[in-house]
C-alpha cells in the first residue's frame, strides 16, 4: 500500500518545498502538485522538490494537454527526472473545466486528447523521435536534443468510465478521483475492463485514490477546515453523483450559484455532513483509518491525501504517519 | 538583532516544542514577504538537514517569525511558559 500527498502551490514556494520534505521523511512515496495557471508553477515548485528530496517520487497532479502542449511537458518531466532521475512521474488528466474556460479553451475530444498527449510525453521523455499525425496533435520528427535519463510512468486523472477504461489501457498508473468507497469500486471496475481490454496485468498498473483528506484530533477542527473544498467538489458535481449519494442537486445549485458570486459564507453553509461523507476523507485519525480500510477493499494501491489535509498542515502530516501509517502495509 | 542569547536560554526540553511552534507561526503566516528568500532557504536547508532543534536552526526560525508575526512569537514564548526568553526577547528588540 502506497500513500501520496498533494500540495497545491497556492503558497510561497518554500511552503510547498518544506511539506514535501516533511512528506519524505514521515514516510509518504509519492508527492503530487497541482497545475493551474493561476497558482506558482507546478515545474517550478517541483523542481525545488527534486533538489530537497532524496527518495520521494513526485510529479504534477495533474497538468493537462489543452493548456500545456505534451511536447513541453515531456521536456519539464524529462529535465526534472535528470536532477532525480527515476523519480519522476507524470500526472496527466483533461483539465478542469472552469479554469479552462476562463481562457477559451474548449475540453475537446478528451478521450483522443489524453490518447495522443500520453503517446507523445512517452515517447520524448524515452528519447524517441515521434512523428504523429493524430486526431489532435500533428508531429513530425520531435526529438529532444538531450537523452533523458529513464522513461516517466504516467499516470492518467480520470473519472468518468471512459476515461478510467482509458486509462487503465495505457497508463502506468490511474488516479481516481474521488474519496468515498462507493465511487473508487464503481471506478475501479472500469480500470479493471480496461486493463483486460488491453491485456494487461492489474499488478503492473497503480490505482490511486485521489482524495480530499483532512485530518485533526478533533472531528471537528477536521470539518472545518474541508468544508470549503467539499463545496467546490459539490458544485462541479454531476447530478448522477449527487444522486448516487443522495445528496439534493438543488442543495448543490445553491451552492454552486454563492460561488459564482463570491459569497464563501454563504456557498459554505450549505455543506452538510452527507456532503462531507460523500466527497473527504474527513475525521480523527480514528476515523480517517477506518475510512481508508474501506478503499483499500476496494483495490487501490496507493491513496493520495489530497487537499486540505488539515486544519494545520505540519501537524496533520505528522498525525498521518504516526497514526495512520501503520494501520497499513506500507 | 542577535538572537543568540534569546536562544540560549531555551531549555534543552524545550527546544523541540519552540521549533514546532515557530514552524507553524511561519507556515500560517500570509506575509511572506517578510521573509527573505535567503532565510527562507536556509531555513529549508536546516529542515532538510535535521538542524530545526539546534541554536542556529531555531535562531533561524526565531528571526523569520519574528518578522513575519511579531506578536504571535512574544506569545508563543509566552505560552509554553518561557517567561524569561519572552523578557530577553523584549530586551533585545528595544535594544535595536
Amino acid at each position: 500500500m502506497e500513500f501520496g500527498i498533494e500540495f497545491v502551490p497556492k503558497e510561497a514556494y518554500w511552503k510547498t518545498t518544506f511539506y514535501s520534505m516533511q512528506a519524505e521523511k514521515r514516510g509518504f512515496d509519492y508527492v503530487w502538485i497541482t497545475d493551474h495557471f493561476n497558482n506558482r508553477n507546478v515545474y517550478v515548485s517541483l523542481a525545488l522538490v527534486a533538489a530537497y528530496t532524496n527518495k520521494i517520487k513526485f510529479g504534477p497532479g495533474v497538468t493537462n494537454p489543452y493548456l500545456v502542449h505534451p511536447v513541453i511537458t515531456a521536456q519539464a518531466v524529462s529535465s526534472l527526472n535528470e536532477i532525480a532521475p527515476g523519480r519522476v512521474v507524470c500526472g496527466l488528466g483533461a483539465g478542469d473545466k472552469t479554469t479552462l474556460k476562463m481562457l477559451n479553451i474548449a475540453m475537446s475530444k478528451p478521450l483522443s486528447t489524453i490518447r495522443e498527449a500520453v503517446r507523445i510525453i512517452r515517447e520524448l521523455s524515452s528519447g524517441a523521435k515521434i512523428n504523429l499525425d493524430g486526431a489532435i496533435f500533428k508531429i513530425s520528427g520531435a526529438q529532444f536534443l538531450f537523452k533523458p535519463p529513464t522513461s516517466v510512468p504516467i499516470f492518467i486523472g480520470a473519472q468518468g468510465p471512459k476515461m478510467l477504461a482509458l486509462a487503465a489501457e495505457i497508463g502506468d498508473g490511474v488516479l481516481i478521483n474521488a474519496s468515498h468507497p462507493k465511487d473508487v469500486e464503481r471506478a475501479v471496475k472500469h480500470v479493471k475492463e480496461g486493463v483486460t481490454k488491453a491485456g494487461k496485468n492489474l499488478a503492473d498498473l497503480t490505482i490511486s485514490a485521489y482524495t480530499s483528506f483532512s485530518i485533526a484530533d478533533s472531528l471537528e477542527k477536521a470539518v472545518k477546515a474541508v468544508v470549503p473544498v467539499v463545496a467546490y467538489i459539490v458544485a462541479g458535481c454531476p447530478e448522477t453523483v449527487l444522486e448516487r449519494h443522495g445528496l439534493n442537486p438543488e442543495d448543490a445549485s445553491k451552492i454552486r450559484e454563492a460561488i459564482v458570486q463570491a459569497k464563501w459564507k454563504e456557498a459554505f453553509s450549505h455543506v452538510t455532513n452527507e456532503m462531507i461523507e460523500a466527497f473527504s476523507i474527513c475525521g480523527t485519525p480514528e476515523t480517517v483509518v477506518e475510512k481508508v480500510s474501506h478503499l483499500v477493499k476496494t483495490g487501490v494501491t496507493q491513496v493520495v491525501v489530497g487537499s486540505p489535509i488539515g486544519p494545520n498542515v505540519r501537524k496533520s502530516i505528522d498525525m498521518i504517519a504516526a497514526e495512520v501509517f501503520p494501520h497499513f502495509q506500507h | 538583532m542577535n538572537l543568540d542569547e534569546v536562544i540560549h536560554l531555551v531549555p534543552h526540553s524545550l527546544k523541540q516544542a519552540v521549533s514546532g511552534k515557530l514552524l507553524d507561526i511561519i507556515l500560517k503566516s500570509k506575509k511572506t514577504n517578510k521573509i527573505s528568500s535567503s532565510l527562507a532557504k536556509t531555513i529549508l536547508h536546516d529542515w532538510q538537514k535535521d538542524l530545526v532543534n539546534t541554536e542556529d536552526g531555531l535562531k533561524h526560525l526565531l528571526e523569520a517569525a519574528l518578522n513575519m508575526e511579531p506578536e504571535k512569537t512574544m506569545q508563543c514564548f509566552e505560552k509554553l511558559g518561557l517567561t524569561e526568553v519572552n523578557q530577553k526577547l523584549k530586551d533585545v528588540a528595544l535594544g535595536e
